[in-house]
C-alpha cells in the first residue's frame, strides 16, 4: 500500500506591507501548476484580497461560500470534513495550465465572524491537492499564526529599500524565531533585490543572521503588465527578468529536474477531475 | 494673611465642601505664584460677586452639572480670565465639555501647587482655549501613504498653529512612527494603557515623547506581541485623556478594518481613508472600505486621499472621486525627498514648504482649521 500523502503548503507571508505577496503566490501557483502538479491557491487577504485581481477573474464562489457551507453541516450534525470544499474552488487556466483558486470573500461583512478554525477545516478539506498555496496580510492574527503553524515552507517576502520597512521585516522574523518556528521552514526571500537601496545587502543579511534564499529582481514592465493582463509572469510567452527568476524559485520547492519539462496535456486539478468523468 | 501683589494667579475658588476648599485655599497660600481671593460653594454665587476681587483665575468645581454649564457666562463675564475645571475622580466626558465651553483644562483635587503649576503650563501650551479635533487614518490596504500623511500633517499643524499636536501610533504591532523622528521612547502606548486608571493628563503628557516643537508621539509598542495586551476600550481611554493635552490628536492606524480600527475611528472628529495609487485595484479597495462606513457621513467628516497620485492634478482628482460617487476625494503627489526623511529619521524636520507635496498639506491644515473654528 502507498505511503498516504499531504498536501505541501507553501505560504506567502511578510510583516511588511505591499512587498508582493500576491504577486508571488498567483506565480507560485501557476509555475507548479505548469510543472503538472495539482495545485490550489487560497487568497486570504480577507478584506481586500488581490488575487481575483491579479488573476483577472471573478469566482462564482468564495472563502465565504465555503465557511456557509460549513456552518451549515454544524447545524445540521454532519462532520465538517464531509462537505465538498473542492466544491467552492473556480478553475484558473491558460493554455493548458491549470489550478484551483478558492477566492477571499467579496464583501467585507462576509469576513465577520469568520474564524481561523473555520480556514482550518477548509484547507484540511483540500488536502487532495499536491500543492496548497496561501497568501496572506502583512499582520500577525490568529489566522496567519495558524498557517504557519500548518505551512510545510514558508515565504517571508521582503523589500529592502525602506528603512521602517526594514525594521518591520526584522521584527516580524523575530516574532516568528521567538515563536520557535523553524528557522529552515522559513525562506528569506528579498524581492525588487536590484531596486535603489539605502542598505547593501550584506548589512541587511547580517541584521537577519542569515542570508536571502533568493533574490527577485526588480521588473516593473513585467509585474505591470501580468497584473493588468491577468497571466503570472512564469506564463508569459516571452523571457522575463522576473518571469525566469519566479519559475527558478519555483524550482527549488519541487523535485524538478534540470531541464523543465514541457507540459503537453492539460495539468491540473480539473482536468483530473473532469478526466474522471469522460 | 501675606498678601501676595506679584502673585501671577490672583484665583477665586468654587468649591462645594467645606474641607476641600480648606485645602485648596492652604495650597494656594504655601504657594509662590497664586494669591488666593476667596471662595464660593456654587459658580452661581461666584458669578455675581466675584468683580470686586478682579480675579485672573477661577478654580471651579466642575463636578456639578450647574458649575460646567456657566461656563460660558464667565468667560462672558471675565474675559480674559482662566478657569480651572477641577474633579476629585477624572472624568474625561467632563473634562471634553469644559474645553468645549471654554475651560482652560481639568485638574485632579486635591493637588499640590507643583501641579497646579504644571497643569497650568501643559494647557496653556495646548494653544488657544477650545475643543480638541482628533483625526484618524484609515487605510484599506498597507503601504498606503498614511504615516507618512499623518506625520506631515502633524508638523504642519504644530508649527502653523502654535497648538499642541499629539500623535498616538495605533499601528499596534508594526508602526512606523517612532522611526520617522528616530525616537527611542522610554514609554509606549502598552504603558499607557496599563496605567491609564492611575494617571491625570498631566502625568500622562511624559508618555509622550516630544519629537518637534509642540509636537509629541506616543509610540507603538516595542514588540508586535505586546499588540495582544491592548484592548479598544483602554486605548480609547488614553486617546480621551490625550485630548485634554493637545489641540490636535492625531491617530495612526493598523490596516484594515477590525474592531480596533473603527473602534478608534469612532471617537476621531475627522476620518481620512487613505490608499496609495499603484494598480488601480486601490480603487475598487477604497469603494469596498467605505461600505464599512456607510452612514457615519453624518457624524464624522470624512475624506479620501490617494497618495502618489501621478498626474496630481485637478482632472485627476475629479476622475478619482467621481469613480467613488462623489464621496470627498483628495490627492497627494509622489514625493522622493519624503522617503529619504523617512529612512534616515528625519521627518521632523519637516519639508519645503514651495513643494507641491507641502501645499496639499497647507490646504489640508486649513481645512482642519476651519472645522475647529466651527463645531
Ligand atoms: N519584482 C517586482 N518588480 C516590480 N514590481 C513589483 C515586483 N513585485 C511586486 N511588484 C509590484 O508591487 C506591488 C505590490 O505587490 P503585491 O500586491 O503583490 O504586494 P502584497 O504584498 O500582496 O501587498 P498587500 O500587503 O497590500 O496585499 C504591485 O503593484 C506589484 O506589481
Ligand atoms: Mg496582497
Amino acid at each position: 500500500m502507498a505511503v498516504e500523502r499531504s498536501s505541501i503548503i507553501i505560504t506567502v507571508f511578510s510583516t511588511a506591507p505591499g512587498v508582493g505577496k500576491t504577486l508571488v503566490a498567483t506565480n507560485f501557483a501557476a509555475g507548479l501548476a505548469k510543472e503538472g502538479y495539482n495545485t490550489c491557491l487560497i487568497d486570504l487577504d480577507l478584506q481586500f484580497g488581490d488575487v481575483e485581481n491579479y488573476l483577472g477573474f471573478r469566482g462564482e464562489y468564495t472563502l465565504a461560500d465555503a465557511r456557509q457551507a460549513l456552518l451549515e453541516a454544524d447545524a445540521r450534525g454532519i462532520p465538517r470534513s464531509q462537505v465538498d470544499m473542492t466544491s467552492f474552488l473556480t478553475e484558473w487556466r491558460k493554455g493548458n495550465v491549470g489550478f484551483a483558486v478558492l477566492p477571499a470573500p467579496h464583501s467585507i461583512t462576509e469576513t465577520y465572524g469568520l474564524e481561523s478554525r473555520d480556514v482550518m477545516d477548509i484547507v484540511e478539506g483540500l488536502r487532495s491537492f499536491e500543492y496548497i498555496v496561501i497568501d496572506t496580510t502583512a499582520v500577525f492574527s490568529d489566522l496567519n499564526m495558524d498557517m504557519l503553524d500548518i505551512s510545510t515552507s514558508i515565504i517571508f517576502l521582503g523589500i529592502m529599500d525602506f528603512i521602517p520597512a526594514i525594521k518591520n521585516l526584522k521584527s516580524g522574523y523575530d516574532v516568528l524565531l521567538r515563536f520557535d518556528y523553524e528557522a529552515n521552514k522559513i525562506r528569506l526571500v528579498q524581492n525588487r533585490s536590484d531596486s535603489q537601496k539605502l542598505v547593501s545587502q550584506r548589512e541587511v543579511e547580517k541584521l537577519f543572521g542569515r542570508e536571502f534564499y533568493y533574490n527577485l529582481p526588480n521588473d516593473f514592465p513585467t509585474a505591470r503588465s501580468s497584473i493588468n493582463f491577468g497571466v503570472p509572469a512564469v506564463l508569459g510567452t516571452t523571457h522575463t527578468k522576473l518571469g525566469d527568476s519566479l519559475w527558478d524559485l519555483v524550482g527549488m520547492f519541487t523535485n524538478r529536474p534540470e531541464a523543465p519539462k514541457e507540459t503537453t496535456k492539460p495539468t491540473g486539478f480539473f482536468a483530473k477531475l473532469s478526466g474522471l468523468f469522460r | 494673611m501675606a498678601k501676595k501683589k506679584d502673585a501671577r494667579w490672583q484665583v477665586v475658588v468654587i468649591e462645594p465642601d467645606g474641607d476641600m476648599q480648606r485645602e485648596i485655599a492652604a495650597t494656594l497660600d504655601v504657594t509662590d505664584e497664586y494669591e488666593f481671593l476667596t471662595k464660593y460653594p456654587t459658580a452661581g454665587a461666584a458669578i455675581s460677586q466675584s468683580s470686586v476681587f478682579q480675579p485672573n483665575l477661577f478654580l471651579m468645581d466642575v463636578e456639578a452639572a450647574e458649575n460646567r454649564r456657566a461656563i460660558p457666562e464667565f468667560t462672558k463675564a471675565f474675559p480674559g480670565t482662566a478657569i480651572l475645571g477641577t474633579m476629585s475622580k477624572w472624568s474625561n466626558d467632563i473634562a471634553m465639555e469644559c474645553a468645549q465651553h471654554g475651560a482652560l483644562g481639568c485638574i485632579l483635587k486635591p493637588f499640590t501647587g507643583q501641579e497646579l503649576t504644571d497643569s497650568i503650563r501643559v494647557f496653556e501650551k495646548r494653544g488657544t482655549v477650545g475643543p480638541t479635533t482628533t483625526i484618524a487614518f484609515f487605510s484599506p490596504k498597507g503601504r498606503s501613504g498614511k504615516s507618512t500623511l499623518l506625520s506631515n500633517l502633524a508638523l504642519h499643524l504644530a508649527k502653523e498653529t502654535g497648538g499642541a499636536v499629539g500623535i498616538i501610533d495605533a499601528d499596534l504591532q508594526f508602526g512606523d512612527q517612532a522611526m520617522f523622528y528616530d525616537a527611542e521612547p522610554k514609554y509606549t502606548i502598552l504603558e499607557a494603557v496599563r496605567d491609564i486608571n492611575y494617571v491625570s493628563p498631566i502625568t500622562l503628557e511624559p508618555y509622550f515623547m516630544p519629537v518637534a516643537k509642540n509636537l509629541r508621539l506616543l509610540c507603538c509598542p516595542k514588540r508586535p506581541e505586546y499588540a495582544e495586551l491592548i484592548d479598544v476600550a483602554s486605548l480609547t481611554a488614553v486617546a480621551h485623556m490625550a485630548q485634554s493635552l493637545f489641540r490636535y490628536v492625531l491617530i495612526d492606524l493598523p490596516f484594515g478594518y477590525s474592531p480596533f480600527s473603527v473602534g478608534m475611528c469612532e471617537m476621531a472628529d475627522i476620518i481620512y481613508l487613505v490608499g496609495m495609487m499603484n494598480t488601480g485595484f486601490e480603487v475598487e479597495h477604497m469603494k469596498k472600505a467605505l461600505g464599512i462606513f456607510e452612514g457615519w457621513s453624518y457624524m464624522k467628516d470624512m475624506k479620501v486621499i490617494f497618495s502618489r497620485v501621478q498626474p496630481c492634478d485637478e482632472t485627476e482628482r475629479r476622475k478619482l472621486q467621481k469613480e467613488l460617487e462623489g464621496f470627498p476625494t483628495e490627492i497627494m503627489p509622489n514625493e522622493y525627498l519624503l522617503l529619504a526623511a523617512a529612512n534616515s529619521g528625519r521627518m521632523g524636520r519637516g519639508i519645503k514648504s514651495d513643494t507641491l507635496f507641502a501645499k496639499k498639506i497647507a490646504a489640508l491644515a486649513g481645512e482642519i482649521l476651519a472645522k475647529g473654528a466651527t463645531p
